[in-house]
Order: C-alpha cells, then sequence, then structure tokens
C-alpha cells in the first residue's frame, strides 16, 4: 500500500509507538507497511524514525545506573574466547545495487511463520531444490552452525545472484516451548524477518524467498511463536554471508 | 542526524565510541571490553528497572553485548550516537523479556509509581563518568518538562514495556489518547535533546 499524500503527523504518530514497541494489531501493520513502502524513499521520516529511535537510548538514562556483577563480564569474556559464531568475512561480494534491497510481502511470511514443515512432499521440494543449489558449482555455502557447537550442523547455500537461500541443518535442537526460530536477514542495522522453521527430529530444510544479495548476514533466533518482533529475539546463530 | 552529545564533552565521546565500534568490527576484545566497562552500568540499570529482576536484567545486558559482540555491523554510524543504539538495543530486548515473562502487575506497580527525578532514584556508590552523568541530567530536566498525563504514558510504554492498547485500557482513556500524548512527548524531547544546529 502507498500513501498518496502523506500524512506525516500520523505517520509520526505511528512510528513513535513503533519505535517505542509499544504498537500491536492493526497499529502494528500499519507501521511495517509504512517501514517498507515509504519511509525508505523519504527523507523526513528518516530522519523522524533516527532521532525516536535515539530518544529510546537517551530515555534509558532515567533509569539509575547499576553495577552488574562481575560474573557477567566473565561470563562475556568466556564466550569471546571461544570461535566466533559470526564467521567475520572480506565485505567484498555484496550485490550493492539498492533495487536488490528485498521488501517482503507480510502476507507470505506471516502465513510461513506458523508453517511446521510437516508434509513430507514439502520437506522432500525443499531438499531436491536445495541439493540442485548446492550441486551447483556456483553455489556458495556458509557454515552458519560453530565447530563447537557440533552435532549441531547448519548451511546456508545459494547462488550468489540468485533470488533464494536454503538452510540445511541436522542436530538442530528445538526451540524452547511455544516457540520457533526466526531467520532475519540484516543490512545497515536493519533486520527483516525472511523465514521461520521448527526443526524436525533435528533436521531442517528451509527454502528463504530472499535474494542473498539483499543482506550482509542472517542471524537466527529463537522467537515466540506468531509474535512479530522488531529484532531478532534471543540469537542462537549468524552468519554473514558474501 | 542526531546531535548525540551536545556540550559537555558528550561530542568527544560520541566519536571514541565510534574510534571503538571501529575495533570491535575487526574483532577487538579490548575495545569490547572498553564499551562495556563504559555502558555496562547504564544498560544494567535499564535491563533492572525494566524487568524488575536481577537475572532476568543480567540476562538481558548479556545477550545486548554478545549481540554487540556478533554482530557490530548491526551499528549504523549514519543514524546516531553508538550509544544511544547500545542502550535501545538493552531496552528492546528488556521490553521482550518482560512481555516473556508477563509480570504484569508488577510492571504496573512500578510504571506508575516511577518518578524518576527523585534523588533516592540515583544509585549510591556507582562510579559513572562525568559526561555520561551530564547527559543523564539533561534528559531528566527534558522528561520534568513534560505534562503529567504525557509523562505517564511515556514510562507505562518505556519502563512498564505496556503496549498503547494497554496503556488506553490500564488508564481508561481512547486509544487516540494515548497515541496523541505520546507523539506529544517524544516530540518535546526530540526539541529537547536532538535540538539542530543551525
Ligand atoms: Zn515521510
Amino acid at each position: 500500500m502507498t500513501l498518496d499524500a502523506p500524512d506525516h503527523d500520523g505517520i509520526e504518530e505511528l512510528l513513535a509507538g513503533y519505535a517505542l514497541q509499544a504498537l500491536e494489531g492493526e497499529d502494528a501493520a500499519r507501521a511495517d507497511r509504512l517501514l517498507a513502502d515509504h519511509v525508505p524513499s523519504c527523507v523526513r521520516c528518516r530522519e523522524t524514525l533516527a532521532d525516536l529511535r535515539g530518544l529510546t537510548g537517551e530515555l534509558a538514562l532515567l533509569a539509575p545506573p547499576r553495577e552488574p556483577p562481575e560474573t557477567l563480564l566473565a561470563a562475556l569474556r568466556r564466550e569471546l574466547a571461544e570461535p566466533p559464531v559470526v564467521r567475520r568475512r572480506p565485505v567484498a561480494a555484496w550485490v550493492t545495487a539498492a533495487a536488490a534491497m528485498v521488501v517482503l510481502g507480510l502476507s507470505g511470511w506471516n502465513a510461513m511463520l506458523t508453517q511446521r514443515v510437516t508434509r513430507a512432499e514439502e520437506f522432500q521440494s525443499a531438499m531436491s531444490e536445495a541439493f540442485f543449489t548446492t550441486a551447483n558449482p556456483a553455489s556458495q555455502t556458509v557454515q552458519v552452525s560453530a565447530e563447537a557447537q557440533a552435532p549441531t550442523r547448519l548451511y546456508l547455500a545459494y547462488l550468489p545472484d540468485g533470488n533464494r537461500m536454503y538452510l540445511m541443518g541436522s542436530g538442530v535442537p528445538d526451540p524452547r516451548e511455544g516457540h520457533v526460530y526466526w531467520v532475519w536477514g540484516f543490512r545497515d542495522g536493519t533486520f527483516v524477518p525472511i523465514g521461520a522453521f521448527l526443526p524436525h527430529d533435528g533436521l531442517v530444510v528451509l527454502r528463504i524467498d530472499a535474494a542473498p544479495g539483499a543482506f550482509e548476514g542472517i542471524v537466527i533466533a529463537d522467537e515466540r511463536e506468531g509474535r512479530i518482533g522488531r529484532l531478532p529475539g534471543d540469537e542462537r546463530w549468524a552468519t554473514r554471508i558474501g | 542526524m542526531p546531535t548525540g552529545g551536545s556540550h559537555d564533552g558528550g561530542k568527544d565521546h560520541d566519536q571514541s565510541d565510534l574510534f571503538l565500534h571501529g575495533r570491535l568490527r575487526a574483532g577487538d576484545r579490548e575495545a569490547f571490553e572498553e564499551l562495556y566497562r563504559r555502558y555496562a552500568r547504564p544498560a544494567y540499570g535499564l535491563a533492572y528497572r525494566v524487568t524488575g529482576h536481577d537475572l532476568l536484567a543480567q540476562e538481558v545486558v548479556h545477550d545486548a553485548f554478545l549481540a554487540l559482540w556478533r554482530a557490530p555491523e548491526a551499528y549504523d554510524p549514519a543514524r546516531g550516537a553508538f550509544r544511544t543504539f547500545l542502550l535501545s538495543l538493552v531496552h528492546h530486548r528488556a521490553v521482550d523479556t518482560v512481555r516473556r515473562e508477563e509480570r504484569l502487575r508488577r510492571r504496573t506497580e512500578r510504571a506508575l509509581n516511577l518518578e524518576p527525578t527523585r534523588d533516592e532514584d540515583v544509585a549510591e556508590g556507582v562510579v559513572e563518568e562525568a559526561w555520561l552523568a551530564g547527559r543523564r541530567e539533561q534528559v531528566r530536566r527534558a522528561v520534568s518538562t513534560l505534562p503529567p498525563d504525557q509523562r505517564t504514558v511515556l514510562e507505562m510504554a518505556y519502563f512498564g514495556g505496556y503496549t498503547q492498547a494497554r496503556i488506553a485500557e490500564e488508564l481508561g482513556v481512547p486509544l487516540g489518547t494515548v497515541k496523541t500524548r505520546t507523539l506529544a512527548a517524544l516530540r518535546k524531547l526530540r526539541r529537547a535533546l536532538y535540538e539542530r544546529e543551525a
């Protein structure tokens, strides 16, 4: 949906609620449409949104500062010492054309969210597509899971100039009860949900209808089923694409 | 672009944050530790205020800093100060956490009893850099000028983790009123804190 003569007061009101994560229902859907259709091309709205996001950081200072326990930094140090989950690849092969930025139809991935890969034929067709993709010499395969996370193995396969990616895995633990895994694409600090899945006996084959060139990488997070957040929730895996 | 820091040396700190962020992108652990040293206290204070729980607050701060380490490119310097990016990330996760925990009653009490400008709200003995304390004072002053009804909806959303629909329900006012008050409050804060240099 495009707004022909944008009502900027109305838009700003919506963006204010959005920045506070305070929208639900129809308001949240309107904000999503606005962020996909109007904001990217409107300097005024981009500036408004940047300031509103800034304010949600400034307001943090109203809470009295508090000394975290030393165990917190110690835990972080341990995780930093582990092999990085994100593969830090050089930022060279990005397809940078702005036109390549995928704006996904919300109806599509909304339905996808609740979809469980239970039907054998769906699973098999995704698997055979994934197989043919990886068999193509031009394809690239990126390991998403860290070596240290064995037996979990997760790979992302794609043709660099293709429109799809395939997430394949084995030994993938189930998310928490009532949760699903979401796949988020990220670029320039913006996260876009591009797929959701539940492992089937630890197996994952997910077709993601998004061009690999549109994103710098993906994040897979454990999220409550049916909930649409703005940023990934509990991050489990991440990789860069390149 | 938000000016972020303003007087009191905040700009210099925003600049050195940017430098640290650049090193972080290259996988520099010392840069990570320095950013942690700068922001763990306000981050933990925020997470504690929103979740009302030590362990949940630790989880929030842990996850936010780990996300920063793993995907530092999620911060885009063109969009404002690093400090506000990081703290809004912490806020986002804190709100997600309280929604997950569904501690509605406790949040009601906390959100409605919130008096951020009271002196006893300042935690004793927490060492903080002067420029950050200065910015804190600016934010407090700006918020203290808001009419009480605007401040209430803002704080219920921000610290209580309420949606606007839920705020309308709690206060017994139309949803449209909540939206109007929220926008009015944020516009005033935007003018007060992000006054553009002409
Ligand atoms: Zn606009």
